[in-house]
Formats: C-alpha cells, structure tokens, sequence
C-alpha cells in the first residue's frame, strides 16, 4: 500500500507533467495554424489589391489614356467656333484627366510601390505628403533613416498598413489637426508611434463594444503574424498614441525582393 | 528523567510527536500565506501536537492514553478531510465530505462504544475497532480524488511547487501506512495478552515522520506560490 502510494504521487507528477507538455505542444499547433491562417488571409489580401491596382492601372488606366488622346483629336477636328461643343470637349477632358488622377492615386494606395523600391521611411514620407496635401491636417514625422535597417517585405508591409490604419483611424475618429508619426529603434526593437491631437480614445472600450473595433483588430492581426505588439496611450489631456513594437530583424538589411511581381506572370517558358 | 526513559524505551514515537514542532513552527512563521486548508492544517498539528505531548506524558508516567487517541481520531479526520473540502472543485464532492464527517463521527463514536465492555474503565479503555481503518480508508479516497482532480483540470503548471501537493503526499504515505496498521491496533494497545509485531509497530511513526517532514515542505512553499488552482 505505501509502495502503491508512493507510486500514485510519482505517477501523478509525471502525468500531470506529460499532460501539460501536451496541452502546450497542442496549443503551439493551434497557434502557429491560426497565425499560418492569418498570413495566408492577408497575403490573399495583398495579391488581391495588386491584382486590382494592375488592372486598373493596365487597363482603366490604359483606356483613359487612349480616351484623352482621342479627346485631344477630337478637339482640334470640331468646330472650334460654337462654343457650346468647345466648353463640353475642354470639360471632358478635364474630367478624363481628373480620372486618371483618381486611378493612379488609388493605384498608388491599393499597391505601396515606394515601399518596395524605397523602404519605409520613404513610402510614410510618401503617404503623409499626400495626405497633408488634401486634408488640411499638419504632419510630423521623425525618424533617422539611416538607423532604421529594412526590414522583410512582409514586416514593413504589415507596419506601413498599420501606419495607414492608425493615421485614417485619426482623421475618422479623433477630429484632430495635427498627427505625430515617429519611427525609431529601442533597445533592439523598432517602434512606431502614432500620436494625434484629438479627442483621445479607450482602446479596451471600443475593441469591446465592437464598433469601432475592426480596424484596432486588424492592428492587432498584422502585429501578430510579426510578433509585435500594440498598446494605446493617452500622451496628454487631449489626443491617443498608438506604440507599435516589432523585434528587428537583423537579416534583412539589404533592399529586398518585391513584394510580388507586379507585372502579370508570363506564361510557362516551355510553351514559348 | 521518567520522559527520558520513556524516551529511550521508545525512541522512534517519541521522536514523531516531537517532530510535529516543525511544521508547525512553520506554520506560525507562514500563516499570513495561509489559505482556509492550510488554516485547518495549522489546527490539525497544533492539536497533534497537544495530544502528542499528553499522549506522551500518559504513556511516560504509565498510564492508558487510548481514550486520548480515540477522541483526536474524531477531530483528525474532520480537519484533515476539511482541508480537502476546500480544494474540491467538485460540489458533489465537497458534499460528500461534509456528509462523511458527520458519518464518520457517529460511526467512530459507536465503535468506541462497541469496543470498550465498560466506558468508565479509563484504566483499561481499548481503541475503536474499525474508526482508524475506515479514516484511512476515506481520507485515501479524498487525496485520490483530489489527484483525478489535479490531473482532469490541469490548473496547476508546476504540481513540484504547490504546496497542497506535497500536503497531500504526506496525508497519503501517513494513512496507506495507517490502513494496515489500523487493524491490529486494537489487539497490540491493551495492557494483557497484547499482540507483538516487533519492528512493524515502529513503521508507522517512521512514516508520520516522514508525512510531517512532506506538510512541513508544503508549508514552506506556501509564500514562493502564486500557482492558484480556479475553483
């Protein structure tokens, strides 16, 4: 009976161990699954914005083009003496031109291409130009592009699209006039700081209510296929800071590979 | 200088109530990290401890002390199995030991009854028959239980490191010693034709020691534990 019942206590250390070493192998399957499952969403994603900015840049854009060129003929055939058909052919164009703009900006948003060729520093300068230019918002970045090393294509992807998200929550949601981006490396790990003026949030709160909820999960969706993490500050009485973390990843310090081929594949070079 | 002779007379029994004072030294220098088990624990060795040291001085000056034993097996299942109560995750369980106690009280008490001719005879009072085996046999069954519970929820990460735990190996290495011994203890504690079993009687104290050495590890876990299992 001791015998037995120094047996029942070793055995129960040891199942409890085994079981436990289980549930934790178990869970780390369950985990690298959803986050596989994640990346593979969000490359789909990807490929999915590059499949429509190709197609609007290659033919919308293409047949714009063939559509002002054809204006321009036009223009100088007509009788340039009634001036009712003069002021419709210049506001066509005009309109045509103004399309063309409209594309290559969305064009521009839906695919990163600075991003790819020029890294991160480059595509939020990019991103913040373009946006200070239309919303009468006062942009601040910082950053020290020299020490900021690239990154994959997926982690500076994944940080731009947050930036992204973190800068249009601000102009949605917080009526402020003036955002703060600051990009930096801390003991080891880049940093991204959002920060806005305006009426300052709960993060717990609008995650739970979810409302407002998407975007800040979406945050977190990309964060967590790069290891990183997120928290929500309030810098002063007014206005939010997000802190975006990420570990550095010291293997990617030359310019990287695109992010996918931007032109179509060709065809099986065999067959040609 | 009669305790010293009891003492060489019976080293071993000597030695197991004396070794009570650790786990209970403990017990005073952790009570702040008591929880309610641990409380009843704390008031299981104090009173071991009383009923040691008067069993002790019974059994020095020859006298029968069996009346002792037989009125703490009351209180020693109560707090032992209560300390349980208060780990259960289970309500089932947690009723069926309040209803044990109660069982077990009148049982013990009819055993007690049953075993001795005369109860005003305190000179020639026996143990109860059957009370001590069937405490073991029950508070057994309360520590495997607990176990199957331990193991089916895994709340606990590092089982090494809970105090309860080692708690409960002590129990259970005291009574699977106890469930064998228990028996006999009728036949072996009287003052005529009593049954000698030479060094099997010594076992038990052996085995007390070695439970009281295992609370005293669980005490002392009590502060670096942070490991609380949800109930």
């Amino acid at each position: 009976m001791l015998m037995m019942a120094v047996f029942v206590i070793v055995f129960v250390v040891y199942y409890q161990k085994r079981k436990l070493e289980q549930e934790k192998k178990l869970y780390d399957i369950e985990k690298n699954y959803q986050r596989m499952l994640l990346e593979t969403a969000l490359s789909s994603e990807e490929a999915e914005r590059r499949r429509i900015a190709q197609d609007l840049h290659d033919d919308i854009g293409t047949m714009l083009s063939l559509t002002k060129l054809s204006l321009n003929q036009l223009h100088k055939t007509v009788n340039k003496e009634d001036p009712r058909t003069d002021f419709t052919l210049n506001k066509a164009q005009s309109l045509v031109e103004e399309t063309i703009i409209h594309v290559r900006r969305i064009t521009r948003d839906l695919v990163p291409t600075t991003l790819e060729q020029f890294g991160l520093v480059a595509a939020i300068d990019e991103f913040i130009n373009r946006l200070g230019d239309n919303q009468g918002l006062t942009f601040h970045f910082e950053c020290d592009a020299n020490e900021i090393p690239r990154q994959s294509p997926k982690v500076e992807l994944a940080l731009y699209r947050i930036m992204q998200e973190l800068v249009n929550n601000a102009i949605k949601h917080a009526n402020c006039d003036e955002i703060e981006i600051d990009l930096h490396l801390d003991k080891g790990k880049l940093e991204l700081q959002v920060t806005d003026n305006g009426k300052g949030f709960d993060a717990q709160t609008t995650q739970q209510s979810g409302k407002g909820g998407l975007g800040l999960r979406n945050i977190e969706s990309r964060l967590s296929v790069i290891n990183g993490k997120v928290n929500y500050q309030k810098p002063g009485i007014r206005g939010a800071r997000a802190r975006v973390q990420i570990p550095v990843d010291a293997t990617h310090r030359n310019k990287p590979e695109p992010l996918y081929p931007f032109r179509k594949a060709p065809a099986n070079p065999g067959n040609r | 200088m009669v305790y010293l002779r009891f003492f060489e007379r019976y080293p071993l029994s000597s030695l197991a109530v004396f070794v009570i004072a650790i786990p209970l030294v403990l017990s005073v220098y952790r009570y702040r990290y008591f929880d309610k088990s641990f409380r009843l624990l704390f008031i299981f060795l104090s009173l071991d401890f009383v009923v040691g040291l008067m069993m002790f001085h019974l059994a020095a000056h020859r006298n029968n002390n069996v009346w002792l034993l037989n009125g703490y097996v009351l209180f020693r299942y109560s707090l032992t199995s209560g300390m349980f109560y208060y780990y259960y995750q289970s309500e089932r369980l947690k009723r069926a030991v309040l209803v044990s106690i109660v069982g077990f009280v009148c049982i013990s008490l009819l055993d007690i009854y049953l075993s001795n001719e005369n109860l005003a005879d305190w000179h020639n009072h026996h143990s109860g028959k059957y009370s001590q085996v069937l405490e073991s046999i029950l508070i057994i069954f309360w520590v495997l239980a607990y176990f199957y519970e331990l193991i089916k929820h895994l709340n606990i990460h590092n089982i090494v490191g809970y105090p309860f735990f080692w708690v409960c190996a002590g129990v259970l290495i005291f009574y699977s010693t106890n469930v064998f011994y228990a028996p006999f203890m009728y036949y072996i504690n009287r003052w005529e034709n009593d049954l000698k079993l030479g060094f099997m009687e010594k076992i038990p104290y052996l085995f007390e020691i070695v439970s009281l050495i295992l609370f005293s590890v669980g005490i002392w876990l009590t502060r670096s534990h942070y490991d609380i299992a949800e109930s």
